[in-house]
């Protein structure tokens, strides 16, 4: 659709009104995220101001409570792990299969895909509860790689269908050729779909990698005290003596930075990510 | 042309085969196992004894239960649309303004794309009456002097409203995509025939924006379906059990009362709750999904 502007000064103003209107949505839209951003920064009086402070001293303190004092720095060190971990399975697990569900006709594909799906859209609670109760009896329960495991069992639908929509985008006359000059399919795969797959690797490496750095109740229950990662530590911080603000702020700043930083670059292939590559 | 890989392309599948079957089926299948005997970490003397179906016949007769799959429908019921028609004027106004997308869009997003526990945590920042900025801004109105969370109505509408926050960009993002994607033809042969903005969109905006509506939904649906950080954080499900969705009870039943029959039968059904979604999602999906966007 074209921007309906200059016609008219009556249809400018319309048009400049439409426009302030938008940056206030989303002005205002972004107010109470800025604003927990500002308390990670804040002093205790600050931050229990019964009028909102603007203007404050920033302090690294609440920073200091919680990872140098406290044990996030731990549960920082067990969410990279988590993450990336998780990220490395379900390439591992997830990329072969996307390939053939590519490539090849697989008897059974649309069950097999159903089921797949089915794991990613249940809720949390459904996965963990099964998991917790096999992974204590194959006694992994607390550690980070069952935090790995439990993560890839959502994240590896993500990396089926995403990756089944790249490489479909990928020609297939290039194998065919490659196969009559004598690759096997190892080598077809390896050689050439995954490297012009790259691009797409990496977009959804991301996403897997996003997804598993956010999740919360997995984390919490089954890495119990010892793989705790960030999101598991927050209920740690909402005791019966008080909620520990500063520190849950600071918290959320660094949980949250990485996000940012990587949507931004990425927002182009976040809609395709995001409805499993129904939106392009 | 596809092609025939050796074993039906199934060696190629095995790792994810694998992962599925012990990571996720034999899991599930000694939860089912679970849900037919006692386990309870507070009667500890009845463990592992054979119920049958007792645990699902305490289903069917548990208010706490239906009340929290009630609770859920509602929260559905009422996020979702309000969700849609946010998302579909303001995707129709940004598309007139195309270039505030590139700035708009990924602001907007962010509340999307936080950790659910973090947009938890900033909801209930915010709404603290006496240090929280939309607390303080209620408080001062009258509207609500102890907060918005100390009140079993106001509580739940909370968590539609943070919902709302979180997720209407999301539909935003898809919609306005959708239309940029639109053909031009109709539109500009609409305008020449004198048509105004909300006939266009009445007349070929929106009709062209259905599949893409219906696809949405079912994303929307699921993902609804299993709203549990935000709620932790911000409610706990209470005051009382007015903000106890479905997930939530499922986690007390478990996590918080230890009784781990009577909770897989619960997860059990909450699970073919789901899987009834996600097929309906997926036969609508596959339907209308191709040649919608390309």
């Amino acid at each position: 659709m074209k921007p309906a502007v200059g016609r008219s000064p009556l249809s400018r103003v319309v048009s400049a009104l439409e426009v302030a209107f938008i940056a206030a949505v989303t002005g205002l839209a972004l107010v109470p995220f800025l604003w927990l951003m500002m308390t990670a920064f804040k002093e205790r009086t600050d931050i229990l101001s019964p009028v909102p402070t603007l203007l404050f001293t920033p302090t690294w303190s609440n920073f200091r409570e919680a990872f140098i004092v406290g044990e996030f720095d731990r549960y920082l060190m067990n969410s990279m792990m988590v993450a990336s971990g998780s990220v490395a399975i379900c390439l591992v697990v997830g990329l072969p299969a996307a390939y053939a569900f590519s490539r090849f006709r697989v008897f059974g594909e649309k069950h097999l895909f159903f089921y797949v799906l089915t794991t990613r859209m249940a809720p949390g609670i459904a996965i963990v509860l099964p998991l917790y109760m096999f992974f204590q009896t194959i006694g992994i329960l607390g550690t980070v790689w069952a935090v790995m495991i439990a993560h890839t069992t959502f994240n590896l639908a993500l990396v089926i269908y995403l990756m089944r929509n790249f490489f479909e985008d990928i020609p297939k006359a290039l194998d065919e050729a490659a196969i009559i000059d004598g690759a096997s399919e190892w080598q077809v795969f390896w050689r050439i779909v995954l490297p012009l797959a790259r691009p797409g690797i990496s977009v959804t490496a991301v996403l897997l990698f996003l997804f598993s750095w956010n999740e919360f109740l997995f984390a919490l229950m089954i890495g119990g005290a010892h793989a705790q990662t960030l999101p598991a530590g927050f209920p740690g911080l909402v005791t019966p003596l008080g909620t520990y603000w500063g520190q849950l702020a600071a918290v959320s700043v660094v949980v949250s930075l990485p996000v940012l930083i990587l949507v931004w670059f990425m927002q182009k292939h976040l809609a395709r990510g995001l409805t499993f590559g129904a939106v392009r | 042309m596809e092609r025939r890989a050796r074993f039906g392309g199934y060696l190629w599948l095995s790792p994810m085969i694998a992962f599925l079957l012990l990571f996720e089926l034999i899991p599930f299948i000694v939860m089912l196992d679970q849900s037919i005997h006692a386990l309870s970490y507070t009667q500890p003397t009845m463990n592992g004894r054979f119920v049958g179906l007792d645990n699902y016949r305490k289903l069917v007769f548990d208010d706490d239960f239906f009340r929290s799959v009630r609770l859920t429908l509602f929260f559905l019921l009422i996020a979702l649309p309000i969700q849609f028609v946010l998302a579909l004027g303001f995707s129709v106004l940004l598309a007139y303004h195309l270039h505030l997308k590139r700035v708009v869009l990924p602001l907007l997003l962010i509340p999307m794309i936080l950790a659910p526990i973090v947009v938890g945590l900033t909801a209930r920042l915010n709404l603290n009456p006496d240090f929280g900025l939309i607390g303080i801004l209620l408080r001062d109105l009258g509207l609500a002097p102890t907060g918005v969370l100390a009140n079993g109505t106001s509580a739940f509408l909370t968590l539609v409203a943070v919902d709302v926050w979180q997720w209407t960009p999301f539909l935003v993002m898809i919609f306005v995509a959708a239309i940029v994607s639109m053909p031009s033809e109709p539109f500009e042969a609409a305008e020449v025939d004198g048509a105004n903005r909300w006939q266009l969109f009445r007349h070929i905006t929106f009709p062209l924006l259905q599949p893409i509506i219906i696809v949405a939904v079912l994303l929307r649906l699921t993902d609804s379906f299993k709203i549990f950080d935000q709620i932790f954080i911000l409610t706990g499900g209470g005051p009382g059990a007015s903000t106890e969705l479905a997930t939530i009870f499922a986690y007390k039943v478990t996590f918080v009362s230890w009784n781990l029959g009577y909770g897989s039968a619960v997860v059990a059904v909450l699970f073919l709750i789901s899987f009834i979604l996600t097929f309906v999602l997926l036969k609508l999906m596959t339907r209308f999904s191709r040649g919608a966007l390309q």
